[in-house]
């Protein structure tokens, strides 16, 4: 049961609340239309919000841009939707120090636009979608598809401020590029949907955009294309993605993949270099080399990339789903997708990474279940990343280790249970939160 | 606490671990603090444990005594993060030394923390591999300890901090349960406990087995020494170096007075004692990306006027460039008995203020301080050299040292870069810090360590917090006032 609308925006302005009409079509239904939606101006509002919500025990789904919004656990009980995306700018950047301090909500086009004008950019380059904010790709963790080079998020974010349950706020970290003064409490907010804190500034480090851009595309059957990859990861190449992309993927059969076009079974192989021209060339040409002719195919990519990266985004009526394996172990999700699913199913898997993901368009919950069980036999997990907007959800979350820690976390941020639950993560189990708060009042 | 129960917690100890158990007063003496030196108290016991099951039964034998406990790897951090505050028992990870799984193909490794941090690049160095974070101490301090202070060292400026190489650990948590965190597998589901837990100055549980990162040696290695009579042409290089794209594995500034200790050391590089400064660049990768890095560092360094520019020409050039370095700190004791090496952060482009700043404290002060720094990451090592033994010396340097990171706070930097903070820095936490923020650290340590057992009183400022950490060899029940900076600076300082 929602909030009532007109007395939210009776508190908070009518200019800072709205009901439920998200940008995105296929979520209209994810909550009811008079559900309140507050995008406060500033950090004080915010915590103004944050503090109605507590103090009345409304249930608040943290949100950006809401372009993710099927990413984790189906929200159950919101209340009320506050949203970052009118915080929204760059407050400081520094190229020299190669620095940027942005508002939760600024999107990842703006910080593109603002870096690039100093050759620069954010490394985890997750796909930006329409207005993918800051705030929301740190909170959802959401990577490239160069996570091979450029890591994630854990590896440039230096800073946080947040806003806690309670309304007050908190910072950690800093804004240089070195830090070990005190806990680094950004790392945890990274990942945690929300279910902790509200971001609502961020500092991070860029780093300098390469020179040039260059892609080998090669067919490779799959009784080859696991050691043939093997090898070169083996090598000296150093490629910022080594991706495989399976069978049945035909929105990929386009004219700049005709030399590349793959039969069933075939696995097709992209491989990134970045950097300085001459150091892409050579890699080109040695990496073609080693697969036997590839073809280097600097210009496909350019358009054929974007469509990959937006592979293992969320789609109206599409289920993603995400597979952790070791770095090389990807084959055992590329191999089970298509023993499981068959040809409906399309996966690019990160080799390198240890990541995979599987789009279907509709699957049984025998086969999601066949597929997991097959899996964690090899000891990768899989998650339900995306699931279509009606909320069905036929895969439980793997749990988290350390159970009573994680949940002691939860506890402690969140002990009214009023922001979005962890999925893996189980509640009620912090009891370990409640005995420190006990155990410290009983030493003071 | 009391001598029978001291005999009593020292015979439970010894029933798990028969002589692995040292508290002799001469047996204890190395363990009263770690490189920090003016911070010294001796623990109640040392314990050498073997396995992660054998932590866990000291720290449930240390909870039953309700007595406080630590980790300790090989002693070498410089916070004081090692050093007991109270009536503790050490866990020393000397004897957890193992390498116990390599995955080259999937690039990590199993380790105990005992492991000496070059041991392990040893380890995997014969089949190209390597382990990036190299701390200046690299030959002695251990993986464990890299993980308790997020250890850094020249290389981490393209490389990355040791948080960025953990995949995984085993820790002993404060009330004795085992639990895994990460690994191999890539993104476990739930909270990043250990991005948490790496740089928690063992305050949250010990680390008894660590999953970490490895990665290929690079094709090629160029390093360059450029000597400079000015520490801003210096400066202006490491900027220039920065601004052009080139991304260099390390740059690394010493001082005139650095330069000269060294060079009187059983360290000496060869580097020119006549510089004022002198900037060690080293690129690393593909072997033509580093040509092309190494053209760009050549032409700025000219540019920059430097008065002379060295290459190393072999790999035994390059050991002998780096040795003066990273045998810096050691070679600081020719100046004095005492040294305080302090580990401010500035945003770069703060750098050349920051120093003027630095050399200007010292001139107030009146100490004896040089300088040898990780430049590209703005991370000041500036460096205290004074006889310990003096008490109004030693209150001296200490105010300047304050001083000096309310400085690096007032730029926009941080309390610390890679030594921690351990007790050394704990107070000054309010200076970056406020309260709330603090409370909610706290509050995140008393989930993991509701006892309050492990490691006590690091990293967050306490009631009593400024005369433990700022009175000399001085322990929790001294009542000892001790002065600030500002006292000092007024000449109100009592010795």
């Amino acid at each position: 049961m929602s909030v009532d609308l007109v007395r939210v925006q009776q508190l908070f302005g009518s200019e800072c609340v709205t009901g439920w009409d998200p940008p995105d079509p296929a979520l209209h239904g994810f909550l009811p239309a008079e559900t309140p939606v507050v995008a406060p101006h500033e950090i004080a509002e915010f915590q103004e919000v944050m503090r109605f919500a507590s103090r009345e025990k409304h249930r608040v789904l943290p949100a950006g841009s809401m372009e993710h919004l099927y990413l984790g656990a189906p929200p159950d009980g919101v209340e009320l939707v506050l949203t970052t995306r009118r915080m929204a700018r760059v407050l400081e950047y520094e190229p020299s120090d190669q620095t940027l301090v942005a508002q939760a909500g600024t999107t990842l086009h703006e910080i593109a636009a603002r870096a690039g004008e100093f050759g620069q950019h954010l490394a985890p380059d997750p796909w930006p979608g329409r207005a993918a904010t800051l705030g929301g790709a740190c909170a959802a963790n959401r990577f490239g598809l160069t996570r091979l080079r450029h890591g994630t998020w854990r590896d440039c974010v230096l800073g946080a401020r947040v806003v806690h349950a309670d309304g007050s706020t908190t910072r950690s970290g800093g804004k240089v590029v070195k830090n070990v003064t005190g806990y680094d409490l950004a790392k945890l907010y990274l990942g945690s949907l929300g279910s902790l804190v509200f971001l609502v500034e961020v500092n991070v480090r860029l780093a300098q955009r390469p020179q040039e851009v260059g892609y080998v595309v090669a067919r490779l059957a799959p009784a080859v294309a696991q050691q043939r990859l093997l090898e070169l990861h083996r090598g000296w190449l150093q490629p910022a993605a080594l991706l495989l992309l399976s069978a049945s993927a035909p929105e990929f059969d386009s004219a700049a993949f005709a030399q590349a076009r793959h039969d069933a079974g075939e696995l097709l192989l992209f491989a990134r270099f970045e950097g300085q021209r001459a150091v892409v060339r050579e890699q080109l040409e040695e990496c073609a080399q080693q697969l036997d002719g590839a073809e280097v195919a600097p210009d496909v990519a350019a358009s054929e990339w974007e469509r990959l990266r937006r592979l293992p985004e969320p789609e109206p009526h599409l289920h993603v789903l995400r597979v952790s394996t070791r770095a090389v172990g990807v084959f055992d999700a590329l191999v089970a997708a298509r023993e499981v699913f068959g040809a409906q199913a399309t996966t690019l898997a990160l080799f390198g990474v240890g990541t995979s993901f599987v789009r279907l368009a509709a699957v049984e919950s025998e086969a999601l279940a066949a597929f997991r069980e097959r899996l964690q036999r090899t000891g990768a997990q899989v998650t339900l990343q995306y699931a279509p907007a009606d909320g069905a959800r036929r895969l439980d979350p793997p749990p988290a280790q350390a159970a009573s820690l994680q949940a002691a976390m939860k506890s402690l941020f969140d002990p009214g249970a009023l922001l979005r639950p962890m999925p893996s993560v189980a509640i009620g189990a912090g009891a370990r939160a409640e005995e420190a708060t006990e155990e410290r009042i009983h030493r003071e | 606490m009391s001598p029978s129960a001291h005999a009593r917690l020292r015979d439970d100890l010894r029933a798990l671990l028969g002589a692995r158990v040292h508290d002799r007063p001469e047996e204890l003496l190395v363990y009263e603090c770690d490189a920090m030196t003016y911070f010294k108290n001796r623990p109640l016991a040392v314990t050498f444990p073997e396995s992660t099951a054998e932590v866990a039964a000291i720290v449930r034998t240390c909870i039953r005594h309700r007595v406080p406990f630590l980790p300790r790897g090989a002693g070498t951090g410089l916070s004081g993060g090692a050093t007991p505050t109270r009536a503790a028992v050490l866990i020393e990870t000397a004897r957890m030394r193992q390498v116990l799984h390599i995955d080259l193909d999937n690039r990590f490794a199993v380790v105990q923390p005992g492991l000496v941090n070059i041991l392990l690049t040893q380890a995997v160095a014969g089949s190209g591999f390597y382990y990036a974070p190299d701390p200046s101490s690299q030959m002695a301090c251990t993986i464990g300890g890299n993980v308790a202070e997020n250890a850094g060292g020249p290389h981490c400026l393209k490389h990355g901090m040791t948080a960025k190489h953990i995949l995984g650990l085993t820790v002993v948590l404060p009330d004795a349960e085992v639990v895994e965190l990460g690994g191999a597998m890539a993104d476990p589901p739930g909270y990043d406990l250990v991005g948490l837990f790496v740089g928690s100055e063992g305050t949250l549980g010990i680390a008894t087995e660590v999953v970490v990162r490895i990665e290929k040696q690079p094709q090629s290695v160029r390093t360059f020494l450029a000597s400079y009579a000015s520490m801003s042409d210096a400066c202006a290089s490491v900027t220039d170096i920065i601004a052009r794209g080139v991304d260099p594995a390390a740059l690394e500034i010493l001082d005139r007075l650095t330069i000269e200790a060294v060079e009187s050391s059983v360290y000496a590089a060869g580097y020119p004692r006549e510089a004022e400064a002198v900037l060690l660049v080293e690129v690393d990768g593909l072997e033509a990306e580093v040509e092309l890095a190494a053209r760009e560092v050549t032409t700025i360094c000219h540019e920059r006027g430097a008065l002379a520019l060295e290459e190393a020409r072999e790999e035994e050039e390059r050991r002998r460039l780096w040795k003066g370095r990273k045998g810096a700190f050691g070679a600081m004791g020719r100046i004095n008995t005492d040294l305080l090496v302090m580990d401010g952060v500035v945003p770069r482009h703060r750098l050349e203020w920051i120093l003027e700043q630095v050399y200007r404290v010292r001139e107030k002060y009146g100490v004896t301080l040089s300088n040898v720094f990780h430049a590209g990451d703005g991370n000041l090592h500036p460096n205290i050299s004074y006889d310990g033994r003096d008490p109004e010396e030693t209150q001296r340097v200490l105010a300047a040292g304050e001083e000096i990171l309310r400085l690096c706070i007032e730029a926009g930097g941080v309390l610390s870069g890679e030594h921690g903070i351990g007790v050394e820095k704990r107070d000054f936490m309010p200076y970056l810090f406020d309260d709330v923020d603090l409370d909610l650290m706290r509050r995140v340590r008393d989930v993991w360590n509701p006892l309050g057992l492990c490691n006590p009183d690091k990293v967050l400022p306490t009631a009593k917090a400024c005369v433990e950490a700022r009175g000399r060899m001085l322990t929790l029940d001294s009542e000892t006032p001790v002065p600030s900076a500002t006292d000092v600076a007024k000449g109100e300082a009592q010795p």
